[in-house]
């Protein structure tokens, strides 16, 4: 029954054998790398091309290869690379596996060799695997599913392994080509014996479905499964081509009898329009969804001879193939180019029936059935256009307008002689019950009585436009029509007034060429010298190079449904995305077939795919839902300290020697690697952004601080709203700089100055201090031994010597007078020897025998030492002696002086005290110890012990 | 190896044989594979099968999936098969002087007969 169904569905649809139009391919030689023969290729989160095969591993960014170094040198054969959440996968011919840290895999290779071994072997005690891997897949459930060839299935579920195979019927053969995850969350396995649709319950039992011929499959050997974004099921077969299963009706509902195209070797979808088809020796077809049609391409072409080892959708909206002898190829699929008899194409138009019309200067051809029939040789044809019962009228150079029946026979054929008011009709555009026309001399309406009668058909020109250079016509849906001229602007027909628009925001607009309407009803005209405008209906709003536009020269100006605008030039094309206000350009070199423009030659068919008309045929640009990236990802690889590469995901803080950066950074833009650039700051150094073409960033002395790196790609020189990069990180500062170390050493030194200041004022209150008490003791001194007592008994004494002993008494004035003279020298020194000093007490001593004769002793050391003492210290203890004690006969007083440890002179003598004091003050003993104390560390000691008094003088 | 026919003149045949294929060095070329379809060798009849296998020419191994008519009827099995194998698939090095006389590609005509072994008594 399904069989059955599946014929009948498979009849109904129709099979177009016409040549399709051919995407441009470009060409990307492996050069580097000649050792390694790429048969699988994948596209990584990051954006970076992988390709795996005989040889090892090699990553492609648009414009170099650069080779991985696999674990082991001898098992290089890679057959199969995925990526998971945080790993790069690969699979190898020996049936081992590998992975790679996600983060590990955008580093530049020359950075990898800083990491110990990036790759590492997954190895499992549960099963060896010795087939060659054909494929990885993680299901929602997290399980992770291994196909082999020549093994079957495995499935990695909760730690433990799970296999199916032949052996144990679950699927049907151990030779898998290719393994998907299909919408209903099952994994569709292909093989030789029809599909296996595979599924682990959560309790860890398999459960198998297969799909076979007996069920409507064209062909048990499949080859290639893709998932479609509706949830169908696209399946490549060895000899039956393509057919597609629809999982939610079990059902297939889609087929290709009588494919003769060979062996279907891989594929991919654009939007939910297309199929591309790779094939092993016919290159790549693409099945038009809706249509239900295949459009083949000309074995001729250069894609038509591709033996096809796989495909690959990238993330811009490119298809990658390798081919042939591990070729790798890029084609930008929106764009296909259609040959046509004529190359220089003036005018294009698709029909309702999708029939191509294309107006040359040899004539007006109609694509029917694998050829190109030419309707009208040898006219020049500029303009075709389409009326609601089919009638079809193409405008030519200087002869006139025709009308056509929608298989293209004539109908009638008007000149100037009829009423049009120029030979040239440059653009025509339909009208309630009739069509514009705009030529070189003017622009007139034509229009018919119902039901239409074409032969009387009659022509009025547009009086108040005047007679010159009308280059388009263009009727809107709010029933206005518009007038583009040559010299002056802009007109606008509504209601039966003629607008005109000639001064634009201050510039004057001589020339419009075209003029279209976007789905908000915007307005949009191209002007000769100033580019592009749009009318929202109040203002007007001015698009030139300034808005990153190519030229100002537009050729070419049309619309898709979906907010793109496409603007042709003599040089390329720019696509400008009206929606998020973003243009890029494109040329040969981005895969684009043609890029001559021709004027005005552009139509937009009734799927929304605009076809341009150029100077090599017919270009088709195929607009899609699909989002794909358009501006190139910027992304940081790789951060090096003092050229030592350092994990940039988990470290972000840096010591105060480690400022010697270099970052690293990509920028991948498949569609045109050469004109990325990018610009970078970094924040907290940098004053402003810098631009370049480097990839890579240096500081070689950063400072301590907070720093954020921002890295931004741009395709075409603008970065406004482009994508950025960025990595924080922080230097922390040298400890000598840091807070708290300033602080403490400030603190310190200000410590240590304000106790220096200290220890100064302190040392001069003391020698101040000192030399007050020197002051005052001196005068004491002088004021004792001005003492009259001491000089009444002096001269006592010296009266009762000079009668009895003169010459005694000569010598008692001798020694008298030493005495007051050497108190008188000594008085001002702060030390004198001690022999001075001895000297001294020796003269005071006589002066006082010869007073008390025996009745006072004096002993004295013979040998004086070296020192030095305070002047008369040890006289003044000696008169102090004699001033405090009696001195009789019954009581001698006797004094010693002697010195004791090498330090202290020593006074000593017999305490007998008057009884009756003389008046003392004590000063002189208190002067005595307070000099002291200011001079010396030791002080003076006065000891009692009765009956003796003993001072010790340091 | 030797068995070919078909050439379009003895010397085609010696070069074929010596400096192409070099029998010399290779002198066995030989298919070794299992068929795709399953195949019931009782009943009578006409099958296209596929067999998948290794072919190895010129010391070269190559994976192909082979098409071939089976017939069978009674005690015999007739299979008929063609294919082509690509120089380049199995490092078959033509000079350059004469490639353009030389096609890039062999095609193989096969014809065999099998004949059902008598069960063993």
């Amino acid at each position: 029954m399904l069989k059955a169904l599946f014929l009948l569905v498979g009849l109904l649809l129709q099979w177009a054998i016409a040549y399709g139009q051919a995407p441009l391919l470009r060409s990307h030689p492996n050069k580097e790398f000649p050792d390694v023969k790429p048969t699988t290729l994948f596209q990584s989160r990051e954006g970076w091309i992988w390709l795996g095969g005989e040889g090892g591993l090699l990553r492609f960014d648009g414009q170099h290869f650069e080779q991985f170094p696999l674990p082991d040198s001898n098992d290089l054969q890679v057959t199969a690379i995925y990526e998971s959440s945080d790993r790069l996968w690969v699979g190898f011919q020996s049936g081992k596996i590998a992975y790679l840290e996600s983060r590990l895999s955008n580093w530049p290779v020359a950075n990898l060799s800083l990491e110990p071994q990036p790759f590492h072997y997954w190895s499992l005690e549960a099963a060896q695997l010795t087939s060659a891997i054909s494929g990885f897949l993680l299901d929602s459930s997290g399980n992770l599913w291994i196909s082999t060839y020549g093994d079957g299935l495995y499935c990695w579920s909760e730690g433990s392994m799970y296999r199916f195979n032949e052996q144990d019927e679950t699927i049907s053969s151990n030779d898998i080509y290719q393994m998907v995850l299909g919408a209903d969350n099952r994994i569709w396995v292909a093989t030789d014996a029809g599909i296996s649709i595979c599924s682990l319950t959560a309790a860890g039992q398999k459960r198998v479905q297969r799909l076979g011929t007996a069920d409507g499959l064209p062909d048990e050997i499949v080859t290639c499964l893709l998932p479609d974004p509706s949830g169908n099921m696209w399946i490549g077969t060895y000899d039956h081509g393509v057919c597609r299963y629809n999982i939610g009706k079990a059902v297939f509902d889609f087929g290709t009898p009588d494919w003769s195209l060979g062996h279907v070797s891989a594929m991919a979808t654009f939007g939910n329009q297309e199929i591309w088809v790779g094939t092993n020796k016919n290159g790549l077809h693409c099945i038009d969804i809706p249509a239900g049609t295949i459009r083949v391409q000309s074995p001729d072409a250069p894609i038509g001879k591709l033996k096809i080892n796989a495909l690959l959708k990238d993330r811009e909206g490119q298809i990658w193939l390798l081919a042939d002898r591990n070729n790798l190829y890029s084609l930008n699929i929106a764009f296909g180019l259609l040959e046509t008899p004529d190359k220089d194409v003036q005018s294009i138009l698709v029909d309702k029936h999708e029939n191509i019309w294309v107006g040359t200067a040899k004539g007006l051809y109609l694509q029917q059935s694998g050829g190109f029939k030419n309707l009208l040789p040898r006219e020049n044809i500029l303009s075709i256009a389409e009326l609601s019962d089919g009638t079809m009228l193409a405008g030519s150079f200087g002869n006139g307008l025709w009308i056509m029946s929608p298989k293209g026979g004539k109908i009638r054929h008007m000149t100037e002689n009829e009423g049009i008011p120029n030979g040239s009709i440059l653009s025509i555009t339909t009208d309630v019950d009739g069509f514009w026309l705009a030529t070189l001399g003017g622009a007139a309406r034509c229009s018919w009585q119902a039901p239409f009668a074409p032969q009387d058909c009659i022509c009025e020109t547009l009086q108040d436009l005047g007679a010159n250079y009308v280059y388009k016509v263009f009727k809107d849906k709010k029933g206005r029509v518009w007038f583009g001229t040559d010299g002056k602007g802009l007109f606008m027909l509504f209601n039966g007034s003629l607008r005109q628009f000639k001064e634009i925001n201050g510039k004057t607009i001589r020339t419009v060429y075209d003029i279209e309407e976007d789905y908000k009803g915007q307005i949009w005209f191209t002007t000769a010298a100033n580019g592009l405008y749009r009318w929202d209906g109040s203002s007007f709003f001015n698009y030139t190079i300034s808005q990153q536009l190519h030229s100002n020269a537009i050729q070419s100006l049309n619309l898709d449904n979906k907010g793109k605008l496409l603007l042709g030039y003599e040089d390329g094309l720019d696509i400008f995305n009206t929606v998020i206000g973003h243009v890029a350009f494109q040329n040969n070199s981005t895969g684009l077939p043609a890029q001559s423009f021709n004027l005005n030659a552009d139509c937009r068919d009734a799927k929304g795919n605009i076809w341009l008309g150029s100077s090599t045929g017919v270009m088709k640009y195929t607009s899609t839902q699909e989002s794909f990236h358009y501006d190139p990802t910027p992304s940081i690889t790789a951060v090096t300290v003092f050229m030592k590469a350092i994990d940039f995901s988990k470290i972000h803080a840096f010591q105060y020697d480690q400022n010697y950066m270099v970052l690293h950074f990509a920028g991948l833009w498949f569609t045109n690697p050469d004109q990325v650039r990018f610009r970078y700051k970094m924040e907290g150094y940098d004053l402003d952004w810098k631009v370049t073409k480097d990839h890579l960033a240096s500081y070689s002395n950063l400072p301590d601080g907070h720093y954020l790196f921002r890295v931004q790609t741009s395709e075409h020189g603008s970065f406004d709203h482009t994508p950025e990069a960025s990595y924080a990180f922080s230097i922390s500062k040298a400890f000598w700089r840091t807070w708290w170390f300033i602080g403490l050493s400030c603190f310190t030194l200000a410590g240590v100055f304000y106790f220096w200041i200290n220890g100064r004022e302190n040392r001069f209150q003391r020698e101040a201090l000192l030399r007050k008490e020197k002051a005052d003791s001196q005068f004491a001194a002088l004021k004792s031994q001005i003492n009259p007592h001491f000089l009444f008994n002096s001269f006592n004494t010296l009266i009762t010597i000079i009668e009895e002993q003169p010459k005694t008494a000569v010598e008692y004035v001798e020694h008298l007078s030493d005495f007051y003279r050497s108190m008188m020298s000594y008085r001002e020194k702060d030390f004198i020897s001690l022999q001075d000093e001895m000297a001294i007490v020796h003269d005071f001593y006589y002066l006082l025998q010869k007073r008390f004769e025996d009745n006072f002793h004096l002993q004295s050391p013979t040998q004086i030492p070296n020192g030095f003492i305070m002047p008369l210290t040890l006289q003044m203890l000696v008169e102090n002696a004699v001033k405090h004690n009696v001195i009789s006969k019954a009581h001698p007083l006797q004094i010693d002086i002697f010195i004791e440890n090498a330090q202290w002179m020593v006074v000593r003598n017999n305490l007998q005290s008057k009884i009756i004091a003389d008046p003392s003050t004590h000063f002189g003993l208190r002067s005595l110890i307070e000099r002291y104390s200011l001079v010396s560390s030791q002080k003076v000691i006065v000891e009692k012990p009765p009956p003796i008094l003993l001072l010790r003088c340091p | 190896m030797r068995s070919f026919t078909g050439f379009n003149s003895a010397l085609q045949q010696e070069h074929f044989y010596e400096n192409y294929i070099e029998t010399e060095r290779y002198p066995i070329t030989s298919f070794n594979g299992k068929i795709i379809e399953k195949i019931d060798f009782n009943a009578n009849g006409s099958y296209t099968i596929r067999a998948k296998g290794k072919l190895f020419v010129h010391g070269e191994s190559q994976e192909r999936i082979i098409k071939s008519t089976l017939d069978i009827r009674d005690q015999k099995a007739v299979v008929h098969s063609e294919f082509t194998i690509l120089l380049s698939d199995h490092n078959i090095d033509i000079p350059k002087i004469v490639s353009q006389k030389i096609a890039t590609e062999i095609r193989v005509e096969v014809d065999a007969t099998l004949y059902r072994k008598p069960p063993s008594k």
